[in-house]
């Protein structure tokens, strides 16, 4: 029970393990290893095999996507190649390329969805920090609104809220000027005003993270900035956002994975053609003609043979690959960041 | 004495500007819940009760009282059904994405190497979120449908484990619940990522004396996951159970019939009555979750 037994104990259990790491050379001594290790050990193997089973569950369709559009267009289909093709082919990527338009869409997508992101992080930001400082009981209550609205699916509110856009005014002040109200449906500033009034995509849920991080920030860096005569406004952006970067990443990340494969509002509102998954939604909803439609654009030499579905499958194969390339390449960016940030102080602060 | 008498003093003006600026920074939020939300949650509310037209003047009203409702869940083809269904697969299936998210989440909490690989691994379906790749596969014809991967290169595998549960002499409904669960992994690794997130970042918050102090006094790894780490992040197996069934009830195909009886067949009335009833039942079966659940989370504060 005395400070030196305790201190003689682990060393000698320092000891032991240090005799033990090292790989045992005799029989005997590997029965001892076993005796001690074998329960970690199997434990190990467990996890890892685990971690590989299911890695390879998360993997698996994204190979196949890969293999499948490096395919040439013959082999597809055929049982002997699967994972890796027998030969190599750019016909699926470069008609997709076309078919998708590409270049101007991937700029276009990459701008608005940028813009959204910049948006939801801003009035997210704002409100779930104002609602980390109130004292007030009364207006803490509101934060209930925040769950109903994480809660309620935005279907729900679809019809009130298109007919709202595409007769859209502000207490008749824009129909007294243009005579008519505004049909904003099909710009995207639809969902730029949304964003902007903490609405948008899964917007209550990233009130809701900044919320639980601005709590977990101490209050004595506000104090201190006060003292020093330093107004709200310059506290939160100069004092208060520096340091919130692990959950401004964290709802970046999210928002921009999600307003990026979103295809709810974008289709609702903002029906435009240059918008990536709307362009593939479309596609896929009638392959052949779409597909055909580029003809012009096809180098003579390809298959081209927009008859087969299983054309058709493929190359809706490589325009997904294309689409999801850009968010693939932004995780492998962001990942070390997201997952710290993520996991240490984002969610739960 | 002195405590109370703290209390009851007024605050610092700190913290009353500080209340000031909050409420005011709020506005736009507030703006936006007046408008794109209250605003259109009252709407539906009311069209759901009317027979609505629409024209260029703009949107014409005539009440019908709970004609819509009737209609929709009495004569309607699927609504009703298709209603029941969502429900039924949407509960069992977040029992398994918490228990799923839940067992990642210690997994990868532990410490080993290439920890940050897994985590990377087990984070992508995040990214890869939506039905992003089976896009290709609802559309085209079923020679594609090979071409998914979850069934055919593991059918083989399905097979043997088919015939191994099988073997057991299990009664048939626990053989054909269980087959449910394994055919349905896929399904929940690909949605469980930001719930594996969450559960994460609990678990990163546990302090590691809580755990020291177990082992001191000789809990088993065992007892120290019951008694340790299922208490600290009972609070986030509620806020986890919210947000998988929001988001299982948003892939539904209830939408598309909402959808389509709206803009399609300009049904309006039906479409808003549709959604009052799929919101009713949306909030009844979340509170009542959140109630059963109250009672068992544990909160340390």
């Amino acid at each position: 029970m005395t400070k030196t037994k305790g201190k003689t104990q682990t060393k000698a259990q320092a000891k032991s393990a240090f005799k033990y790491r090292r790989i045992p050379k005799t029989w005997d001594e590997w029965k001892i290893w076993t005796r001690r290790n074998g329960g970690k050990l199997i434990l190990s193997i467990f996890r890892y095999a685990l971690i590989l089973c299911i890695g390879m569950i998360i993997l698996m369709p994204l190979l196949e996507m890969i293999s499948g559009t490096l395919m040439s267009p013959d082999e597809v289909g055929s049982p002997v190649s699967k994972w890796v093709p027998a030969s190599f082919s750019k016909e699926h990527i470069y008609v997709a390329f076309k078919m998708l338009n590409y270049p101007k869409a991937l700029l276009y997508t990459i701008g608005t969805t940028a813009l959204q992101v910049l948006l939801q992080i801003l009035s997210a930001a704002v409100t779930g920090y104002s609602f980390a400082r109130l004292r007030s009981k009364r207006f803490q209550k509101l934060f209930a609104i925040v769950i109903l609205t994480i809660v309620v699916p935005p279907s729900v509110l679809m019809l009130p809220q298109y007919l709202f856009f595409r007769s859209f005014d502000i207490f008749g002040i824009i129909e007294a000027i243009t005579g008519s109200p505004l049909n904003m449906l099909g710009k995207p500033i639809v969902v730029y005003i949304l964003d902007f009034f903490g609405m948008g995509l899964k917007a209550g849920l990233y009130i809701f993270i900044f919320r639980q991080f601005f709590r977990g920030l101490p209050r004595e860096l506000e104090e201190a900035a006060h003292m020093d005569g330093c107004s709200f406004l310059r506290t939160l952006f100069s004092i208060i956002m520096p340091n919130a970067v692990p959950g401004i990443i964290t709802v970046g990340v999210l928002s921009f994975v999600w307003n990026w494969n979103d295809t709810y509002y974008t289709n609702l509102f903002v029906s435009n053609k240059l918008n990536l998954m709307v362009k593939l939604l479309d596609v896929s909803g009638d392959p052949e003609n779409t597909i055909a439609a580029i003809g012009s654009k096809i180098p003579a030499s390809f298959v081209f043979n927009t008859k087969s579905t299983l054309y058709q499958g493929s190359i809706l194969t490589a325009g997904s690959l294309l689409v999801i390339l850009p968010l693939i390449v932004m995780y492998m960016f962001v990942q070390k960041r997201f997952v710290e940030s993520a996991s240490n102080a984002g969610i739960v602060g | 004495m002195a405590d109370t008498a703290k209390k009851k003093k007024k605050p610092s003006s700190f913290y009353r500007r500080q209340d000031r600026w909050a409420l005011i920074m709020m506005i736009p939020w507030f703006i936006g819940v007046l408008f794109f939300f209250l605003k259109p949650l009252i709407e539906v509310c009311v069209y759901s009760l009317n027979e609505v037209t629409l024209d260029l003047d703009g949107v014409h009203q005539s009440w019908v009282g709970i004609d819509n409702f009737v209609f929709v869940l009495r004569t309607h083809a699927t609504f009703y059904q298709d209603l029941i269904t969502t429900f039924a697969q949407a509960l069992p299936n977040t029992v398994l994405i918490i228990f799923f998210s839940l067992f990642a989440a210690v997994l990868l909490n532990g410490k080993f190497k290439f920890r940050g690989a897994a985590r990377v691994l087990f984070f992508l379906p995040i990214v890869l979120a939506t039905d992003m790749i089976n896009i290709e596969l609802g559309s085209v014809s079923m020679d594609t449908l090979d071409a998914d991967s979850a069934t055919t290169a593991l059918s083989g595998a399905m097979m043997l484990v088919r015939f191994l549960i099988n073997s057991v002499g299990l009664p048939r409904d626990v053989i054909s619940v269980m087959m449910g669960v394994i055919e349905n992994v896929f399904e929940t690794i690909k949605l469980s990522g930001v719930q594996i997130l969450i559960f994460l970042a609990g678990l990163q918050s546990v302090s590691p004396s809580m755990y020291e102090v177990a082992k001191m006094e000789g809990a088993t790894t065992y007892e120290t996951f019951w008694k340790v780490t299922l208490p600290t992040v009972s609070p986030l197996i509620m806020t986890n159970v919210v947000y998988t069934m929001t988001d299982n009830l948003m892939r539904t195909n209830l939408i598309d019939t909402m959808k389509n009886t709206a803009f399609r067949q300009a049904q309006y009335g039906y479409s808003a009555a549709m959604s009052v009833t799929f919101l009713f039942v949306t909030l009844v079966v979340i509170g009542v979750v959140c109630l059963i659940l109250g009672k068992v989370v544990f909160y340390n504060d």
